[in-house]
């Protein structure tokens, strides 16, 4: 590996942590509007212009508070865990490309921190990770809430981890690869035009396979501990579940870890069924007005990137302020009495498609 | 008796409910009118009749109590301490008037008892104070009445 | 017995009796301001108007006797239209200053024109005022008030003994005054107060501290002298406002003397003592020290004890059997007014109710067997001087003196130890006075600072002894 190489290498990985980190304040702010906005209230609008500097104040907050340690935990368990939470959170982004590539003084430069052959397969796994984290917090609390938080949230992983593989199998068969780049390069050809208007229908993830974008949704939430599936913090039943005991800047941690996961998923999202880095309509035309150079395309690749993430993540919030959350008993159902037999007749019947040799 | 009701198929996975649902909240975030009162700048009208901060009536920066112990008398929280004495002009006067509000009920009686119009509770709802103290004289003859 | 009907109740009497006390008998209240039971009738308010049969015209009740077979109304129609034409007369000029009026609560006026007179007021014209003379120390006048039932001024001329109080010019001009506008100079003046039926006479040591209704009564015996007058003590918050007479017609009526009237004062003085005080005790003396150090002052070779008589006779009693028992050799000696050490040289001081002996207790003292100090300096070598608060202590020659009880700072300067102890209001017990009746001293306040009740001294100091005496 060069200099030159190690130097981008170095700037990307710098981008994507400092991008990912900013993700939180944005979200907080996004969030407690978002909410404030639906259910007709204004929402803390006090710091900063509409309030956008309220994450000012909370974060000042988590740093001041007294970060205390109950005396009836487990100690280094207890310390462990919201980082054992939070570092999952950012690996899992590596694989993600968040634009096409560029060459600069002779060095092809992907905009994607490593393109693994495994890339689908690493972000399950290093998401999986993270149930470690809420596992151990609940565990080293010894506290009965906290505890039931972490063994609903570990139930919840293992039921809707199946489905999320399951509903990415179809997309992986139809682009023959688990490469994250090979199949958001896939999604850019056409899968057909729209004879009257005129309109190409890129080949994206969701119209290829919309209930495996549907099933990949669902799962998705659960697997963020997100509302409708928020159990393991269950704020009515359980207080605040896994995270019970946890105050400052530990507290902020998890909350962290629950932004990151939610941009990775938006993430995923986006370049499992919505194209990743392809550009969104209108947008080629604008890059040829502009000239069409290659860093010009680049810079439109990422904000049509940012603009799918940000629309979902978006959606994350807009659902949590929407559903009401499920009971346990509906969960467990919903996993393996809908979802799984779904995922698995989407696949057979992808196989079918391809079998017979349509494209 | 129970009331069941029998999901269609498609009704089973939710999705056309969760779909009206974001739309009531997409709904609610663009257009409904917000009902939050910006509390420093923006304050409730209350009525005239509403029983905040207590305030006694001067005139001429003599207040018009006469330390006539109705007050105290009549007091359920037993919260109005007077202690009377003789002004200069003869006059009975309260040398000492103290409101300990923290027992106070706001129940309006005081104000109901007074025959010299003297002890009011004026429509000013923000009293929260940094130490726990009393109301004294003092304070309560500055005139932040608002009642006739 | 004679018998009469008064609002269809038949009430029997004694010859004499005129309508209003016949009528209280049967529980029926005439409404009266002139009139006072202690005091001749005069029947010039025209309050107690009430309707007789085969009598013409409304009588009032309190200038009538009682006949037998007499029939009254009070509630006919005439007498009551009659009342309330009084009251609003009587109103014409009464100023509405009950807020500020130290007799409101108790007042007369108040209650009658409650009771019997009309919510709303026809008159429309000025109401008189006057500028007040000064009264003296005691009572503080407000003519505006007056109603002119003239009790003061037949209070002064009939029980005080001195005519000093007068009504000058006539109508709406009268003006109840004392004599050349001097100030009051009978030593009963607290009376005027109380027999004022308005707010005109009150006093000035009451002035403004309290409302009347705020006050807790206790039914008590002043300890002033050994008249022994029956009282009461009104008191709020465990402070002590005022003392105001009973009736007792066997001895004193209704009516006090200022001295017994303000002696309370002395119980609230700031310089009386009430916590542990002495010598013989460490800087922040604890009634657990009490016991040792007793003993080690009434160690010496010739021991007085001294026992005041304004203690009660429980009091005295505790202390001799506490002698007995603990200080077999001392001498008991009874103390109280100088010049007047047995009931023999009791007597009376006026005409009216003061007596000589200014203590309460001589008598309970004698008849428990005590001998009078005779001696005007007490020498010995130690000396325990039991003292209720009020009995003139003599002079004590003394290297060792311990004082049992209430002492003001300046008396007890030369003691060795002081131990606190219960005043008359704070305690219960049993007085005899002159004539022999023995009375009840109940308690109105609870005892202050480190005061205790001096049976319980005693008790300390006995079983302190009891302990050091296993120990050795």
């Amino acid at each position: 590996m060069t200099q030159t190489e190690l130097m981008i290498m170095l700037v990307k990985c710098a981008v994507v942590l400092m991008g990912l980190l900013s993700v939180v304040p944005i979200m907080l702010i996004v969030e407690r509007r978002g909410s404030a906005l639906m259910q007709n209230r204004l929402g803390p609008n006090r710091i900063g212009p509409f309030g956008f500097l309220q994450f000012t104040a909370d974060m000042l907050k988590f740093v001041f508070k007294e970060d205390l340690t109950p005396a009836h935990v487990n100690k280094f368990y207890y310390i462990l865990a919201p980082w054992v939470t939070l570092v999952p959170a950012f690996m899992t982004f590596a694989v993600i490309p968040f634009a096409s590539s560029l060459v600069i003084e002779g060095n092809s430069v992907h905009f994607q921190l490593a393109n693994l052959d495994v890339g689908v397969l690493y972000c399950f796994a290093i998401g999986s990770l993270g149930v470690y984290g809420i596992i151990m917090a609940g565990w080293a609390s010894n506290n009965k809430y906290s505890l039931l938080g972490s063994l609903r949230s570990s139930a919840q992983m293992i039921s809707y981890e199946l489905t999320l593989g399951l509903s990415i199998l179809g997309l992986v068969m139809v682009f023959q690869s688990l490469k994250l780049s090979d199949i958001t390069a896939g999604q850019g050809e056409v899968l057909f035009t729209l004879p009257l208007l005129n309109w190409t229908i890129p080949k994206w993830g969701i119209f290829i396979q919309p209930v495996g974008f549907i099933l990949f949704l669902v799962s998705v939430f659960a697997e963020t501990n997100r509302l409708p599936f928020d159990l393991p913090e269950g704020e009515s039943e359980l207080i605040a579940g896994y995270h019970l005991e946890y105050g400052s800047m530990k507290f902020a941690l998890f909350m962290m870890a629950e932004f990151v996961n939610m941009t990775v998923a938006s993430a995923l999202i986006a370049t499992l069924f919505f194209g990743g880095w392809q550009l969104l309509p209108f947008f080629g035309d604008l890059v040829h007005l502009l000239g069409g150079a290659d860093w010009v395309r680049v810079l439109f690749e990422a904000a049509s990137f940012l603009i799918k993430v940000a629309f979902f993540m978006w959606f994350f919030v807009w659902v949590r302020w929407t559903v009401p959350r499920f009971r346990f008993d509906q969960l467990m159902n919903l996993g393996w009495r809908v979802l799984f037999p779904l995922g698995l007749i989407n696949i057979f019947v992808t196989g079918l498609v391809i079998y017979k040799g349509v494209h | 008796m129970l009331a069941t009701r029998k999901p269609g198929f498609l009704n089973r996975f939710y999705l056309v409910e969760i779909i009206q649902g974001l739309a009531i909240t997409l709904r609610n975030l663009l257009f409904h009118k917000k009902v939050t009162l910006q509390f420093p700048e923006q304050r409730r009208d209350y009525s005239p009749r509403y029983r905040g901060q207590h305030y006694i009536k001067a005139v001429n920066g003599v207040e018009n109590c006469t330390a006539c112990m109705l007050c105290p008398t009549v007091c359920p929280a037993e919260c109005i301490h007077i202690v009377a004495g003789e002004r200069e002009d003869k006059e009975k006067y309260p040398v000492k008037f103290e409101i300990d509000v923290l027992r106070c009920c706001f129940c309006g009686m005081c104000e109901e008892a007074c025959p010299k119009d003297a002890i009011k509770l004026s429509n000013i709802y923000e009293m929260s104070q940094e130490k726990r103290s009393v109301y004294v004289k003092d304070f309560l003859v500055e005139q932040r009445g608002n009642k006739p | 017995m004679p018998k009469c009907t008064i609002d269809g109740k038949e009430i029997e009497f004694s010859a004499g009796e005129n309508l209003v006390k016949v009528a209280k008998k049967g529980g029926i209240e005439i409404p009266v301001f002139c009139y006072h039971p202690g005091l001749s009738v005069v029947a010039q308010c025209r309050m107690c108007l009430v309707e007789i049969e085969k009598m013409p015209k409304l009588q009032t009740a309190c200038s009538t006797p009682a006949a037998d077979g007499m029939i009254v109304r009070t509630q006919a129609d005439s007498a009551v239209k009659a009342r309330a034409a009084t009251m609003e007369f009587l109103l014409l000029n009464h100023p509405l200053d009950c807020p500020i009026c130290d007799k409101a609560g108790e007042c007369d006026l108040q209650d009658n024109s409650f009771g019997h007179g009309s919510p709303s007021m026809r008159s429309t014209e000025e109401r008189r005022t006057y500028v007040d003379v000064d009264m003296g120390p005691v009572i503080q006048k407000n003519m505006n008030r007056c109603i002119h039932c003239t009790r003061c001024i037949r209070f002064g001329e009939e029980v005080a003994g001195i005519h000093e109080m007068v009504a000058v010019k006539r109508g709406n001009n009268l003006d109840i005054t004392t004599i050349d506008g001097k100030q009051l100079k009978t030593e009963y003046a607290g009376n005027y107060s109380d027999i004022c039926p308005t707010g005109s006479l009150t006093l000035k040591d009451f002035r403004f501290q309290k409302r009347a209704w705020m006050l807790k009564k206790t039914d008590t015996v002043c300890e002033g002298c050994s008249k022994g007058c029956n009282m009461e003590i009104q008191q709020e918050g465990n402070k002590v406002y005022r003392c105001v007479p009973r009736e007792n017609l066997e001895i004193n009526r209704y009516w006090m003397c200022d001295e017994g009237r303000f002696n309370y004062h002395y119980t609230q003085d700031p310089l009386r003592i009430t916590r542990l005080k002495g010598s013989a005790f460490s800087p922040t003396p604890h009634w657990d020290e009490v016991g040792m150090a007793f003993k080690k002052l009434a160690n010496g070779a010739t021991v007085q004890i001294l026992i005041g008589t304004d203690l009660t006779l429980e009091e005295m009693q505790a202390i001799i059997d506490f002698a007995k028992t603990q200080l077999p050799e001392a001498k008991l000696f009874h103390f109280g007014t100088p010049g007047v050490r047995r009931t023999t040289e009791d007597g009376p001081l006026d005409q009216i109710l003061k007596m000589k002996s200014k203590t309460a207790n001589l008598n309970g003292a004698e008849l428990l067997g005590l001998s009078p100090l005779e001696t005007e300096i007490v020498k010995a070598e130690s000396v325990v001087v039991f003292r209720g608060g009020r009995a003139a202590l003599p002079k004590i020659d003394s290297k060792n003196i311990i004082g049992v009880g209430v002492f003001k700072e300046s008396e007890a300067s030369g003691f060795n130890m002081i131990l606190p102890s219960l005043a008359f209001t704070e305690k219960n017990g049993t007085i005899v006075n002159h004539q022999g009746k023995s009375q009840l001293l109940k308690r109105a306040v609870l005892p202050v600072g480190q005061c205790k009740p001096l049976p319980e001294i005693l008790m300390l100091v006995l079983n302190a002894k009891k302990r050091e005496g296993a120990g050795t």
